[in-house]
Order: structure tokens, then C-alpha cells, then sequence
């Protein structure tokens, strides 16, 4: 047999094994629809700043969902306190002396579990089949709850919730959120349209502007948007509606507003290489004060999504392919190191969603504690130094897995 | 192009051309299940892409590259094991339910035993007809690498052939 009459025999087997392959369904939607949540799981990551609340995330826009209700409303209430409320205490933490005691939601003291919120003893019940796939704590012990029914197709809405799970707001066609450290602004951009809104924690109006930049970070009352090279970010004060321009790629500002983390895509058809820097906002040109960038300079594919409480680290994620959990990350603002996870298998902390706590030293995770980590059948909360020696919070779940994407059964508040 | 038109224009092309990826796919991994997780988030990346993409010549040979790419990636990095993806948009039929003589298992055993870059080449080669040069561009390598890719696959395969071959 010559190499004519072997290439000829490859080439057979080759299309006789591929003949074998039929596609009886439809990749289309199931593509889009990985891509959406691909980008809206990735910032499902927080850092700390101060009391009861949030900084975070990276834009993550998802489509719009049309003129649909919003799902997640209160739906049962059994006791307690507020008359509008969908509050229940638990028998194991009988309020003392006859008076209901409920305690004030704050991130180190909340999670959501299927489709209640859990505030210490308190359960607050969303609507009966609720996914929560974020959310974050107000200053006023309200939440901002981006969530979706599990039915075939339901639309993703984002909420503004009273502390006791009422809504106060529906963010229509809301496609990416950012909460203030403190808790008390939140700002919004639309998934369909220009629309740039920032409520207070009580639901109400703040300022709203058209803009095609991306909600990038809210520190008091000033917002910064995300925008590309070709328009810059821009910095709005809410107040006197001034705005002044700034690096693109803005991700995060720290609480004190004197320092932005950047985080962008080098552009290729086919690779994804990532790059990440923080600069010096206090300095009229911006410089930054460290970048990492590429296969060398990045090689886990960090993508930072918050500060620290102190701005000391970076929170963030490290790159997964494709996958249905992902890779929680840390790395320090001075010199760039890895703090937490990275990019191989003994670094490796994969996990749904997680925050840094305002100590700098804790990371609460909703984390994928099976065993070998794909495919996922097992999440936990833990409480985790940075050194990843972890207490388990709450007991293990089997994951869920809809439609062949897992989801995870804990949400940390970002 | 707006959203609701790239999506239209997106789902047209995947619906035309799905099958060829899953084959393609197929043969890059040997798994029904790694095919599917692969196209999908081939696709998924096409589409974060599709204003540039949809405007090239060729959508497909960009595609393909993700996809060998993606692959190349996986294999590198030997702790992601693939997520389980029970939609069964893929199936692989039994050999016995398709008219077509049968070749013996172990060729098609090593075939799967070639590394990615490798394997990348022959299926671009001799399953999708491409000349070297295409198949250099996809893979990203020089021509002379296409060429060392395949004959080194060619010989390998010659011991395992020789081995099956009456």
C-alpha cells in the first residue's frame, strides 16, 4: 500500500465516522444562549467595601425580555414583621418575648438557596420556582435581585427588593447592574437600549442619561460608564450631572474613587487573551499603576470584577472554557500575584458565585465541591481564607441541571 | 445590525451549516458529548463575534479555527474535563445503521490517539479537502508544519494499518 492508497484509506474511514453524526436539534438558540449567560455568570462576583454592601461587577448584558412581568415577587408569607413582606422565622429561632426579631440583611449574612433568600434564621421567599442567578445587598438591608422563573424560555428580570423581599422597583429590560459600596445607588444599563439609569435602595429615580457605554461602577454619587477605546469611559456626577472622560475598559472603582481596575479583551478571531489593569484616577492623565496583559503577563485569563473593601486585592475571575462553573479569583493590586485560584488544576477553585468580605481575608463561595470538578454534581457555601483553607457554611446540595446546564443550588451576594 | 437582525442572521447560518460543524467537531474529539460541548461554545464565541465574522469570505474556515482552537485549549489544559450537555443535539448513530462497509475500530482508535494539532490537520486534510495552506491558516502553523503534521500522521497510521490490513 503506498501513501496515495493510505491517505485514500484515512480519508474513508474519516467520512465513514462522520457519517455516523446526525443533528437532530438546533445548536442556534442553544449557542446564544450560552454566550448570554456565559457573560452574565462571570460577574457574579463581589467585592467588599463597607457595611452592608457591594461594589462589583463587570457589565453583563443580556438580551431583553420583551414586555414579560417580572417573576420574582414575595410570594408566601407565614409570620413576621412587615405587613407586606413574605417573611418567615424558622422554629429553630423563635423571636424572644413575643416580638418578631429579623435580622438586617448584610452580605456576610445572606445567601439565596433555590428560590428563597436567606437573611441568618430568616427565609425570604421568592415566587415558587425562582432561579436567582445574582444578586446583591442594599444599605438598607433591601436587595437587587436578577432572576428568572425555571419554566422553559423565562426572561431574566432584575428587581430592586424591600428588605422584606417586597418589590420596590422592576428594572425593565435591566441588562447589567452595579451596586455602591455602600449599598445606597444602584446603576443599571438597559439590555436593549441606550438607557442609563441609577435608583436608591428604596427603588426611586436618581439621575437616569442615554449612554451606549456599560454600567461600570457607582461610588456615592458618582457613576462610571464602560466604554471602548473609541468612546472612553466616562465619569457622571449624579449630583450636578458633570461628566468628565476616562480610560476604556473601566470595570471597578475603588470606594475612595481614587483608583479604577480596566479590564479588556485583546481581539482576535480566535483566541481570547485577556488583560487587566488598575489606574491612577486622582492624576489628570490617568496613568496606570500596574497591567497585566497576554499568555505571559496573564496567564489564567484574570478578569477582575470589584476591589477589595480596602483596595488591596482585586476580585474577579480566572478564564474556563465553556464550562457551567467557574473560577474564582483573587490577585493583589501592588504586584499582580495570584492570591487565589488560577489557572491549573491545583490552583483550580471553581465555584458559581463568591465575595471577598470586608476583612480582606475571607471569601464566601458558592462552590462546586465535586469531585472531579466536571461534570458538577455537588455545590457548598463555604467560608474560605485566601489561603483556600475552608469551614463548610451550609451542607452540600446536588447541583441542578436543567436543560444540561448545571446551576448551582447557593448564591453569595455580590 | 441590530440584535434581533444578528440573531435572525446568526441562527440562519448555524441552522445551515450545524451539521458540518458537528462532524467536523466529531472527528476533532472522537465524543459525541465533547462535540457537542464544543460546537457550542465554538458558536457561542462566533456569535459574540458575528458583526465581524458574518462579513468575511469564508464564516466557516473561521469557525473551524475556533473550534481547533478550543480543542487545542481542552487538551492543554488536562483538568477540564468537558461539562456533561444532555440536550442531544448531537447523536452518533451505531456503525451497523449506516450502509457503509465497516473499517476496522483500532485505525479509528488511533486516529482518536493523535494529538490535537495532529489530528487537526489530517481531519482538515482529508475529511474537509482543504489544501495545505488552508489548513495552515486554521491551524495557525506554517505550510511546512501542515505538511510535517500529516506525514507524520500518515506514518504513524502505516504500522496500525499494516497491523489491520489483510
Amino acid at each position: 500500500m503506498n501513501t496515495h492508497d493510505r491517505e485514500h484509506e484515512l480519508q474513508t474511514l474519516l467520512r465513514q465516522e462522520a457519517d455516523r453524526v446526525e443533528v437532530p436539534g438546533d445548536f442556534a438558540p442553544v449557542a446564544i444562549a450560552r454566550r448570554r449567560r456565559d457573560q452574565r455568570t462571570r460577574a457574579l462576583v463581589g467585592a467588599t467595601v463597607a457595611v452592608a454592601a457591594i461594589a462589583i461587577a463587570v457589565p453583563t448584558v443580556w438580551s431583553g425580555r420583551g414586555n414579560a412581568p417580572v417573576p420574582a415577587v414575595p410570594s408566601t408569607t407565614t409570620s413576621v414583621p412587615s405587613p407586606t413582606g413574605s417573611v418567615s422565622t424558622p422554629p429553630t429561632s423563635p423571636p424572644r418575648s413575643g416580638a418578631p426579631v429579623r435580622a438586617v440583611a448584610t452580605r456576610s449574612n445572606t445567601y439565596a438557596v433555590d428560590d428563597t433568600i436567606r437573611v441568618g434564621d430568616t427565609v425570604i421567599r421568592l415566587e415558587k420556582g425562582t432561579v436567582v442567578e445574582s444578586f446583591a445587598v442594599l444599605g438598607n438591608g433591601g436587595f437587587v435581585l436578577m432572576s428568572r422563573l425555571s419554566t422553559p424560555n423565562a426572561q431574566t428580570e432584575l428587581e430592586i427588593l424591600s428588605p422584606t423581599g417586597k418589590t420596590v422597583r422592576a428594572v425593565r429590560d435591566g441588562g447589567s447592574y452595579v451596586v455602591s459600596p455602600d449599598g445606597s445607588r444602584v446603576l443599571v444599563k438597559s439590555g436593549t437600549s441606550n438607557a442609563v439609569a441609577v435608583y436608591a435602595a428604596d427603588g426611586s429615580v436618581v439621575a437616569q442619561r442615554q449612554d451606549q457605554r456599560e454600567a461600570g461602577a457607582v461610588v456615592g454619587d458618582v457613576a462610571y460608564l464602560n466604554g471602548d477605546e473609541t468612546q472612553g469611559s466616562l465619569e457622571w456626577n449624579l449630583t450636578t450631572g458633570a461628566t468628565r472622560r476616562l480610560p476604556a475598559h473601566i470595570v471597578a472603582v475603588s470606594a475612595d474613587r481614587s483608583r479604577a481596575a480596566l479590564s479588556w479583551n485583546v481581539a482576535s478571531d480566535t483566541f481570547e487573551d485577556f488583560c487587566w489593569a488598575v489606574v491612577d484616577l486622582s492624576r489628570p492623565d490617568f496613568p496606570k499603576t500596574i497591567e497585566r496583559c497576554g499568555q505571559k503577563g496573564n496567564p489564567s485569563m484574570f478578569q477582575p470584577t470589584a476591589f477589595s473593601s480596602r483596595g488591596t486585592y482585586l476580585v474577579g475571575s480566572h478564564y474556563v472554557d465553556g464550562g457551567f462553573w467557574f473560577s474564582a479569583g483573587v490577585v493583589r493590586v501592588s504586584d499582580g500575584a495570584v492570591v487565589v485560584g488560577g489557572g491549573d488544576a491545583a490552583r483550580l477553585v471553581s465555584g458559581w458565585s463568591w465575595h471577598l468580605e470586608a476583612d480582606e481575608s475571607t471569601v464566601v463561595i458558592s462552590r462546586n465541591t465535586s469531585t472531579p470538578v466536571s461534570p458538577a454534581t455537588q455545590n457548598t457555601l463555604q467560608r474560605c481564607s485566601l489561603s483556600m483553607q475552608c469551614q463548610q457554611a451550609q451542607p452540600p446540595l446536588p447541583v441542578k441541571d436543567p436543560n444540561g446546564f448545571t446551576e448551582p443550588r447557593y448564591v453569595v451576594p455580590r | 445590525m441590530g440584535n434581533i437582525d444578528r440573531e435572525a442572521d446568526f441562527s440562519a447560518y448555524v441552522r445551515a451549516r450545524q451539521k458540518s460543524f458537528a462532524r467536523f467537531a466529531y472527528l476533532l474529539t472522537g465524543d459525541a458529548y465533547a462535540a457537542e460541548d464544543l460546537v457550542q461554545s465554538a458558536l457561542a464565541k462566533a456569535y459574540a463575534k458575528w458583526d465581524h465574522i458574518s462579513g468575511v469570505e469564508s464564516p466557516d474556515a473561521y469557525v473551524r479555527k475556533i473550534m481547533v482552537n478550543e480543542h487545542t485549549s481542552w487538551w492543554r489544559r488536562t483538568w477540564r474535563h468537558r461539562e456533561r450537555t444532555d440536550s442531544e443535539l448531537i447523536r452518533v448513530m451505531d456503525p451497523a445503521a449506516i450502509d457503509a462497509p465497516a473499517h476496522d475500530s483500532e485505525l479509528w482508535a488511533h486516529v482518536r490517539s493523535l494529538a490535537p494539532q495532529q489530528r487537526a490537520a489530517v481531519v482538515l486534510r482529508y475529511y474537509e479537502d482543504l489544501s495545505e495552506a488552508q489548513t495552515a491558516e486554521i491551524l495557525g502553523c506554517s505550510v511546512g508544519t501542515v505538511k510535517s503534521h500529516t506525514s507524520r500522521a500518515i506514518r504513524s497510521l502505516r504500522s496500525t494499518m499494516k497491523e489491520v490490513t489483510p
